[in-house]
Protein backbone atom coordinates (compact mmCIF):
# COMPACT_ATOMS: atom_id res chain seq x y z
CA UNK A 1 0.00 0.00 0.00
CA UNK A 2 1.57 3.33 -1.06
CA UNK A 3 1.34 6.32 1.24
CA UNK A 4 -0.97 8.93 0.02
CA UNK A 5 0.16 12.44 -0.94
CA UNK A 6 -1.56 13.82 2.20
CA UNK A 7 0.47 11.55 4.42
CA UNK A 8 3.68 12.80 2.85
CA UNK A 9 2.65 16.40 3.42
CA UNK A 10 1.81 15.62 7.05
CA UNK A 11 5.18 13.94 7.59
CA UNK A 12 6.98 16.82 5.97
CA UNK A 13 5.06 19.30 8.04
CA UNK A 14 5.84 17.42 11.24
CA UNK A 15 9.53 17.26 10.41
CA UNK A 16 9.51 20.95 9.56
CA UNK A 17 7.75 21.81 12.85
CA UNK A 18 10.13 19.55 14.79
CA UNK A 19 13.16 21.14 13.10
CA UNK A 20 11.73 24.59 13.77
CA UNK A 21 11.18 23.80 17.44
CA UNK A 22 14.67 22.31 17.62
CA UNK A 23 16.21 25.41 16.02
CA UNK A 24 14.23 27.70 18.32
CA UNK A 25 15.33 25.66 21.33
CA UNK A 26 18.99 25.70 20.22
CA UNK A 27 18.72 29.44 19.69
CA UNK A 28 17.46 29.86 23.26
CA UNK A 29 14.14 31.31 22.23
CA UNK A 30 12.17 28.65 24.05
CA UNK A 31 13.91 29.06 27.42
CA UNK A 32 11.10 31.10 28.99
CA UNK A 33 8.63 28.48 27.92
CA UNK A 34 10.74 25.63 29.33
CA UNK A 35 11.41 27.54 32.55
CA UNK A 36 7.77 28.25 33.13
CA UNK A 37 7.09 24.58 32.65
CA UNK A 38 9.98 23.33 34.81
CA UNK A 39 9.87 25.84 37.67
CA UNK A 40 6.77 24.33 39.31
CA UNK A 41 8.45 20.94 39.20
CA UNK A 42 11.60 22.39 40.83
CA UNK A 43 9.51 24.07 43.49
CA UNK A 44 7.74 20.86 44.34
CA UNK A 45 11.05 19.00 44.36
CA UNK A 46 12.61 21.61 46.65
CA UNK A 47 9.66 21.51 49.01
CA UNK A 48 9.83 17.75 49.21
CA UNK A 49 13.62 17.79 49.70
CA UNK A 50 13.57 20.27 52.57
CA UNK A 51 10.80 18.33 54.36
CA UNK A 52 12.66 15.11 53.88
CA UNK A 53 15.92 16.71 55.08
CA UNK A 54 14.16 18.06 58.17
CA UNK A 55 12.79 14.63 58.99
CA UNK A 56 16.21 13.05 58.38
CA UNK A 57 17.90 15.65 60.62
CA UNK A 58 15.33 15.01 63.33
CA UNK A 59 16.00 11.28 63.20
CA UNK A 60 19.81 11.66 63.12
CA UNK A 61 19.93 14.60 65.56
CA UNK A 62 21.59 12.90 68.56
CA UNK A 63 24.41 11.59 66.41
CA UNK A 64 24.87 14.93 64.72
CA UNK A 65 24.90 16.91 67.97
CA UNK A 66 27.69 14.76 69.31
CA UNK A 67 29.71 15.09 66.15
CA UNK A 68 28.93 18.82 65.97
CA UNK A 69 30.08 19.33 69.51
CA UNK A 70 33.28 17.49 68.74
CA UNK A 71 33.77 19.48 65.59
CA UNK A 72 32.98 22.68 67.47
CA UNK A 73 35.59 21.88 70.10
CA UNK A 74 38.15 21.13 67.40
CA UNK A 75 37.35 24.37 65.61
CA UNK A 76 37.59 26.32 68.84
CA UNK A 77 40.97 24.79 69.60
CA UNK A 78 42.11 25.52 66.07
CA UNK A 79 40.80 29.05 66.36
CA UNK A 80 42.68 29.61 69.61
CA UNK A 81 45.85 28.27 68.05
CA UNK A 82 45.43 30.51 65.02
CA UNK A 83 44.81 33.51 67.25
CA UNK A 84 48.02 32.73 69.11
CA UNK A 85 49.87 32.45 65.82
CA UNK A 86 48.43 35.78 64.68
CA UNK A 87 49.61 37.48 67.87
CA UNK A 88 53.05 35.88 67.52
CA UNK A 89 53.30 36.93 63.89
CA UNK A 90 52.18 40.47 64.72
CA UNK A 91 54.87 40.63 67.41
CA UNK A 92 57.43 39.35 64.91
CA UNK A 93 56.35 41.96 62.36
CA UNK A 94 56.66 44.72 64.96
CA UNK A 95 60.03 43.42 66.05
CA UNK A 96 61.12 43.12 62.42
CA UNK A 97 60.14 46.72 61.72
CA UNK A 98 61.98 47.85 64.82
CA UNK A 99 65.11 45.92 63.88
CA UNK A 100 64.91 47.27 60.36
CA UNK A 101 64.77 50.83 61.70
CA UNK A 102 67.71 50.11 64.00
CA UNK A 103 69.63 48.66 61.08
CA UNK A 104 68.95 51.78 59.04
CA UNK A 105 70.19 53.88 61.94
CA UNK A 106 73.36 51.80 62.24
CA UNK A 107 74.01 51.91 58.48
CA UNK A 108 73.67 55.67 58.49
CA UNK A 109 76.57 55.86 60.96
CA UNK A 110 79.14 53.36 59.77
CA UNK A 111 81.85 54.88 61.97
CA UNK A 112 80.24 53.32 65.04
CA UNK A 113 80.05 49.64 66.01
CA UNK A 114 76.79 48.63 67.61
CA UNK A 115 75.53 45.85 69.84
CA UNK A 116 71.76 45.39 69.98
CA UNK A 117 70.13 44.65 73.33
CA UNK A 118 66.61 44.07 74.55
CA UNK A 119 65.10 46.05 77.40
CA UNK A 120 64.18 43.60 80.15
CA UNK A 121 63.24 45.88 83.01
CA UNK A 122 63.16 49.26 84.63
CA UNK A 123 64.35 50.50 87.97
CA UNK A 124 61.67 49.85 90.60
CA UNK A 125 62.27 53.23 92.24
CA UNK A 126 60.13 56.02 90.78
CA UNK A 127 62.93 58.47 91.59
CA UNK A 128 65.34 56.91 89.12
CA UNK A 129 65.01 56.56 85.37
CA UNK A 130 67.07 53.51 84.56
CA UNK A 131 66.47 50.53 82.31
CA UNK A 132 68.00 47.08 82.44
CA UNK A 133 69.19 45.47 79.20
CA UNK A 134 70.00 41.85 78.43
CA UNK A 135 73.63 42.35 77.36
CA UNK A 136 76.56 42.47 79.74
CA UNK A 137 80.31 42.18 79.96
CA UNK A 138 80.19 38.78 78.23
CA UNK A 139 78.95 40.62 75.14
CA UNK A 140 81.62 43.30 75.32
CA UNK A 141 79.52 45.90 77.11
CA UNK A 142 81.50 48.25 79.31
CA UNK A 143 80.59 51.00 81.73
CA UNK A 144 80.13 54.38 80.10
CA UNK A 145 79.14 53.15 76.63
CA UNK A 146 76.46 55.31 75.02
CA UNK A 147 73.08 53.76 74.26
CA UNK A 148 70.90 54.88 71.36
CA UNK A 149 67.74 53.82 69.59
CA UNK A 150 66.67 54.43 66.01
CA UNK A 151 65.11 57.68 67.24
CA UNK A 152 68.10 59.11 69.03
CA UNK A 153 70.06 59.18 72.28
CA UNK A 154 68.79 56.95 75.11
CA UNK A 155 71.48 57.18 77.78
CA UNK A 156 74.65 55.43 78.88
CA UNK A 157 75.65 52.22 80.59
CA UNK A 158 76.37 52.80 84.27
CA UNK A 159 76.58 49.30 85.68
CA UNK A 160 77.46 45.98 84.07
CA UNK A 161 77.14 42.35 85.10
CA UNK A 162 78.11 39.33 83.03
CA UNK A 163 74.75 39.07 81.27
CA UNK A 164 72.96 42.35 81.93
CA UNK A 165 73.61 46.04 82.24
CA UNK A 166 71.93 49.05 83.75
CA UNK A 167 71.44 52.11 81.57
CA UNK A 168 70.90 55.61 82.92
CA UNK A 169 68.36 57.36 80.70
CA UNK A 170 68.94 60.97 79.73
CA UNK A 171 65.66 61.76 81.52
CA UNK A 172 67.09 60.68 84.87
CA UNK A 173 67.37 63.60 87.32
CA UNK A 174 71.08 62.87 87.68
CA UNK A 175 71.81 62.77 83.97
CA UNK A 176 73.67 65.59 82.21
CA UNK A 177 74.54 65.70 78.51
CA UNK A 178 76.54 68.30 76.63
CA UNK A 179 74.44 69.31 73.64
CA UNK A 180 74.54 71.60 70.65
CA UNK A 181 71.48 73.26 69.16
CA UNK A 182 71.00 73.43 65.41
CA UNK A 183 71.00 75.65 63.43
CA UNK A 184 72.24 78.17 66.01
CA UNK A 185 75.36 76.06 66.83
CA UNK A 186 75.04 77.04 70.48
CA UNK A 187 76.20 74.66 73.20
CA UNK A 188 74.36 73.90 76.40
CA UNK A 189 73.97 71.38 79.19
CA UNK A 190 70.94 69.10 79.02
CA UNK A 191 69.57 67.77 82.33
CA UNK A 192 66.87 65.27 83.20
CA UNK A 193 64.23 65.69 85.86
CA UNK A 194 61.71 63.71 87.89
CA UNK A 195 59.02 64.71 85.42
CA UNK A 196 61.00 63.07 82.56
CA UNK A 197 61.16 66.47 80.89
CA UNK A 198 64.50 67.58 79.58
CA UNK A 199 65.88 71.06 80.08
CA UNK A 200 68.93 72.88 78.77
CA UNK A 201 70.79 75.27 81.03
CA UNK A 202 73.76 77.56 80.53
CA UNK A 203 72.64 78.90 77.17
CA UNK A 204 74.17 82.35 76.52
CA UNK A 205 71.67 85.18 76.50
CA UNK A 206 72.69 86.31 73.03
CA UNK A 207 71.90 82.92 71.50
CA UNK A 208 68.93 83.05 69.18
CA UNK A 209 66.95 79.90 69.83
CA UNK A 210 63.55 79.00 68.42
CA UNK A 211 61.00 76.36 69.24
CA UNK A 212 61.59 73.45 66.91
CA UNK A 213 65.39 73.77 66.83
CA UNK A 214 67.06 70.38 66.90
CA UNK A 215 69.29 69.30 69.76
CA UNK A 216 72.28 67.02 69.18
CA UNK A 217 75.03 65.76 71.42
CA UNK A 218 78.09 67.99 71.18
CA UNK A 219 80.71 65.46 72.23
CA UNK A 220 82.15 67.94 74.72
CA UNK A 221 83.28 66.22 77.90
CA UNK A 222 83.84 62.92 76.15
CA UNK A 223 80.88 61.18 77.76
CA UNK A 224 78.85 60.88 74.56
CA UNK A 225 79.91 60.96 70.92
CA UNK A 226 78.83 63.99 68.95
CA UNK A 227 75.96 64.48 66.52
CA UNK A 228 73.44 62.09 68.02
CA UNK A 229 69.91 63.47 67.95
CA UNK A 230 68.56 64.17 71.43
CA UNK A 231 65.32 66.03 70.76
CA UNK A 232 63.71 69.25 69.75
CA UNK A 233 63.39 72.52 71.62
CA UNK A 234 59.81 73.02 72.72
CA UNK A 235 60.10 76.19 74.78
CA UNK A 236 62.72 78.89 75.41
CA UNK A 237 62.78 80.97 78.59
CA UNK A 238 64.65 84.25 78.89
CA UNK A 239 64.60 86.13 82.17
CA UNK A 240 65.86 89.66 82.36
CA UNK A 241 67.90 89.13 85.51
CA UNK A 242 69.33 85.72 84.64
CA UNK A 243 72.85 85.18 83.33
CA UNK A 244 71.76 82.40 81.00
CA UNK A 245 68.61 81.37 79.22
CA UNK A 246 67.03 77.96 79.52
CA UNK A 247 65.06 75.76 77.15
CA UNK A 248 62.75 72.77 77.43
CA UNK A 249 63.42 69.86 75.13
CA UNK A 250 61.03 67.28 73.79
CA UNK A 251 63.06 64.05 73.64
CA UNK A 252 63.28 62.28 70.28
CA UNK A 253 63.03 58.89 71.96
CA UNK A 254 59.76 57.58 73.34
CA UNK A 255 61.13 56.20 76.61
CA UNK A 256 57.87 54.53 77.58
CA UNK A 257 58.07 52.21 74.56
CA UNK A 258 61.73 51.22 74.53
CA UNK A 259 62.11 47.58 73.51
CA UNK A 260 65.40 47.25 71.69
CA UNK A 261 68.38 49.59 71.96
CA UNK A 262 71.81 49.84 70.38
CA UNK A 263 74.97 50.18 72.42
CA UNK A 264 77.87 51.95 70.75
CA UNK A 265 80.63 49.53 71.68
CA UNK A 266 83.59 51.25 70.00
CA UNK A 267 83.20 54.50 71.92
CA UNK A 268 85.51 54.96 74.88
CA UNK A 269 84.25 57.63 77.27
CA UNK A 270 86.95 59.94 78.57
CA UNK A 271 87.82 59.66 82.23
CA UNK A 272 88.41 63.22 83.36
CA UNK A 273 88.48 62.44 87.07
CA UNK A 274 92.32 62.61 87.38
CA UNK A 275 92.25 66.11 85.89
CA UNK A 276 89.45 67.14 88.19
CA UNK A 277 91.26 65.70 91.23
CA UNK A 278 94.43 67.64 90.43
CA UNK A 279 92.50 70.85 90.63
CA UNK B 1 57.17 26.62 104.88
CA UNK B 2 55.56 29.99 105.56
CA UNK B 3 58.89 31.79 105.22
CA UNK B 4 59.59 29.99 101.96
CA UNK B 5 56.21 31.01 100.56
CA UNK B 6 56.80 34.58 101.71
CA UNK B 7 60.19 34.69 99.99
CA UNK B 8 58.71 33.30 96.77
CA UNK B 9 55.94 35.89 96.94
CA UNK B 10 58.44 38.69 97.43
CA UNK B 11 60.51 37.37 94.53
CA UNK B 12 57.47 37.35 92.26
CA UNK B 13 56.54 40.84 93.43
CA UNK B 14 60.07 42.07 92.70
CA UNK B 15 59.91 40.68 89.17
CA UNK B 16 56.59 42.42 88.58
CA UNK B 17 58.00 45.57 90.13
CA UNK B 18 60.85 45.61 87.62
CA UNK B 19 58.99 44.55 84.49
CA UNK B 20 55.33 45.50 84.54
CA UNK B 21 54.58 48.02 87.25
CA UNK B 22 56.93 50.84 86.18
CA UNK B 23 54.74 51.19 83.07
CA UNK B 24 51.64 51.76 85.18
CA UNK B 25 52.24 55.15 86.68
CA UNK B 26 50.18 57.81 88.30
CA UNK B 27 52.05 61.03 87.51
CA UNK B 28 55.56 59.81 88.30
CA UNK B 29 54.63 57.56 91.20
CA UNK B 30 54.15 53.83 91.00
CA UNK B 31 52.87 51.15 93.31
CA UNK B 32 55.35 49.39 95.59
CA UNK B 33 54.09 45.85 95.28
CA UNK B 34 56.98 44.41 97.28
CA UNK B 35 56.14 46.64 100.23
CA UNK B 36 52.44 45.79 100.02
CA UNK B 37 53.09 42.05 99.91
CA UNK B 38 55.60 42.33 102.75
CA UNK B 39 53.24 44.25 105.04
CA UNK B 40 50.05 42.33 104.23
CA UNK B 41 51.91 39.06 104.71
CA UNK B 42 53.25 40.20 108.07
CA UNK B 43 49.78 41.24 109.17
CA UNK B 44 48.47 37.73 108.54
CA UNK B 45 50.71 36.47 111.31
CA UNK B 46 48.75 36.21 114.52
CA UNK B 47 51.55 35.93 116.99
CA UNK B 48 55.02 36.88 115.92
CA UNK B 49 55.39 38.42 112.49
CA UNK B 50 58.88 37.98 111.11
CA UNK B 51 60.28 41.48 110.57
CA UNK B 52 63.39 39.96 108.98
CA UNK B 53 61.35 39.56 105.81
CA UNK B 54 62.00 43.29 105.42
CA UNK B 55 65.68 42.52 104.99
CA UNK B 56 64.86 39.94 102.33
CA UNK B 57 62.61 42.40 100.49
CA UNK B 58 65.33 45.07 100.67
CA UNK B 59 67.93 42.72 99.24
CA UNK B 60 65.64 41.70 96.38
CA UNK B 61 64.67 45.23 95.42
CA UNK B 62 68.26 46.38 95.95
CA UNK B 63 69.43 43.81 93.43
CA UNK B 64 67.10 45.24 90.80
CA UNK B 65 67.50 48.91 91.65
CA UNK B 66 70.34 51.35 91.13
CA UNK B 67 69.81 52.53 94.69
CA UNK B 68 72.23 51.12 97.31
CA UNK B 69 71.23 47.76 98.78
CA UNK B 70 71.79 49.03 102.32
CA UNK B 71 69.41 51.92 101.82
CA UNK B 72 66.63 49.68 100.59
CA UNK B 73 67.31 47.06 103.25
CA UNK B 74 67.05 49.78 105.85
CA UNK B 75 63.86 51.17 104.34
CA UNK B 76 62.01 47.87 104.06
CA UNK B 77 63.25 46.67 107.45
CA UNK B 78 62.07 49.88 109.09
CA UNK B 79 58.70 49.46 107.40
CA UNK B 80 58.52 45.85 108.61
CA UNK B 81 59.51 46.83 112.15
CA UNK B 82 56.89 49.57 112.17
CA UNK B 83 54.29 47.09 111.01
CA UNK B 84 55.39 44.71 113.78
CA UNK B 85 55.08 47.38 116.42
CA UNK B 86 51.76 48.66 115.12
CA UNK B 87 50.31 45.19 115.10
CA UNK B 88 51.35 44.67 118.71
CA UNK B 89 49.90 47.97 119.84
CA UNK B 90 46.66 48.23 117.89
CA UNK B 91 46.06 44.56 117.20
CA UNK B 92 42.28 44.85 117.62
CA UNK B 93 41.97 47.06 114.54
CA UNK B 94 43.65 45.22 111.68
CA UNK B 95 42.41 47.60 109.00
CA UNK B 96 43.81 50.63 110.82
CA UNK B 97 47.05 48.75 111.40
CA UNK B 98 47.28 47.87 107.75
CA UNK B 99 46.65 51.38 106.49
CA UNK B 100 49.00 52.91 109.05
CA UNK B 101 51.70 50.38 108.16
CA UNK B 102 51.44 51.12 104.45
CA UNK B 103 51.42 54.87 105.05
CA UNK B 104 54.48 54.70 107.24
CA UNK B 105 56.28 52.11 105.09
CA UNK B 106 55.77 54.05 101.87
CA UNK B 107 56.91 57.29 103.46
CA UNK B 108 59.98 55.67 105.01
CA UNK B 109 61.16 54.08 101.76
CA UNK B 110 60.47 57.18 99.65
CA UNK B 111 61.93 59.68 102.11
CA UNK B 112 65.07 57.60 102.58
CA UNK B 113 65.48 57.46 98.79
CA UNK B 114 64.98 61.20 98.52
CA UNK B 115 67.49 61.81 101.30
CA UNK B 116 70.04 59.55 99.65
CA UNK B 117 69.65 61.38 96.34
CA UNK B 118 70.19 64.68 98.11
CA UNK B 119 73.32 63.41 99.83
CA UNK B 120 74.66 61.91 96.62
CA UNK B 121 74.66 65.32 94.93
CA UNK B 122 71.62 64.49 92.87
CA UNK B 123 69.05 66.78 94.42
CA UNK B 124 65.38 66.63 93.51
CA UNK B 125 63.12 69.50 94.47
CA UNK B 126 61.23 68.30 97.58
CA UNK B 127 57.95 69.80 96.40
CA UNK B 128 58.22 68.07 93.02
CA UNK B 129 59.16 64.82 94.72
CA UNK B 130 56.23 65.10 97.10
CA UNK B 131 53.65 66.08 94.48
CA UNK B 132 54.78 63.92 91.62
CA UNK B 133 56.18 60.82 93.29
CA UNK B 134 55.46 60.39 96.99
CA UNK B 135 51.76 61.33 97.04
CA UNK B 136 50.81 59.38 93.90
CA UNK B 137 52.77 56.35 95.10
CA UNK B 138 51.04 56.57 98.47
CA UNK B 139 47.66 56.77 96.80
CA UNK B 140 48.37 53.80 94.54
CA UNK B 141 49.61 51.75 97.49
CA UNK B 142 46.47 52.52 99.47
CA UNK B 143 44.21 51.72 96.51
CA UNK B 144 45.84 48.36 95.94
CA UNK B 145 46.17 47.54 99.62
CA UNK B 146 42.76 45.91 100.08
CA UNK B 147 42.79 43.69 96.98
CA UNK B 148 46.30 42.52 97.72
CA UNK B 149 45.39 41.91 101.34
CA UNK B 150 42.46 39.78 100.20
CA UNK B 151 44.72 37.74 97.91
CA UNK B 152 47.37 37.26 100.59
CA UNK B 153 44.71 36.36 103.13
CA UNK B 154 43.31 33.66 100.83
CA UNK B 155 46.79 32.34 100.18
CA UNK B 156 47.48 32.30 103.89
CA UNK B 157 44.33 30.27 104.49
CA UNK B 158 45.36 27.82 101.80
CA UNK B 159 48.79 27.11 103.21
CA UNK B 160 47.79 27.24 106.89
CA UNK B 161 44.18 26.08 107.21
CA UNK B 162 44.42 26.34 111.00
CA UNK B 163 44.76 30.10 110.61
CA UNK B 164 41.18 30.30 109.34
CA UNK B 165 39.03 32.00 111.97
Amino acid sequence: MRPSRNTNYQLFAMIAVAAGILLLALGGYLAPVFNSAIDPIYNVQGWLYTRFQAIQDFINAPVNIASLRQENAQLRAENAQLQTEIVTLQQQVTEGELLSALLDFARARPENAYQAAGVIGQDPSPFLHYIIINRGSDDGIRRGMPVVSQQGLVGRVVQVTATAARVELITDPGSQVSVRMQPSEVDGLLSGSVTTQLGIDLIPLDANLQSGDLVFTSGIGGVYPGNILVGQISNVRREATALFQTASVQPAVDFSRLEIVLIIVNFQPLDLSPLLDSE
Amino acid sequence: MRTLVAILLLLGATLLQVTLLPRMRLLQGNVDLVLLILLTWMLQEDGRPDWRLGLVAGIMVGYASALPDLLLMAGYTLAALACYQLQRRIWKMPLITMIASVLFGTLVVQVLTLGYLWLSDNPIAPLDAFNLIILPSLLLNLILLLPINALISELNKMITPSATP
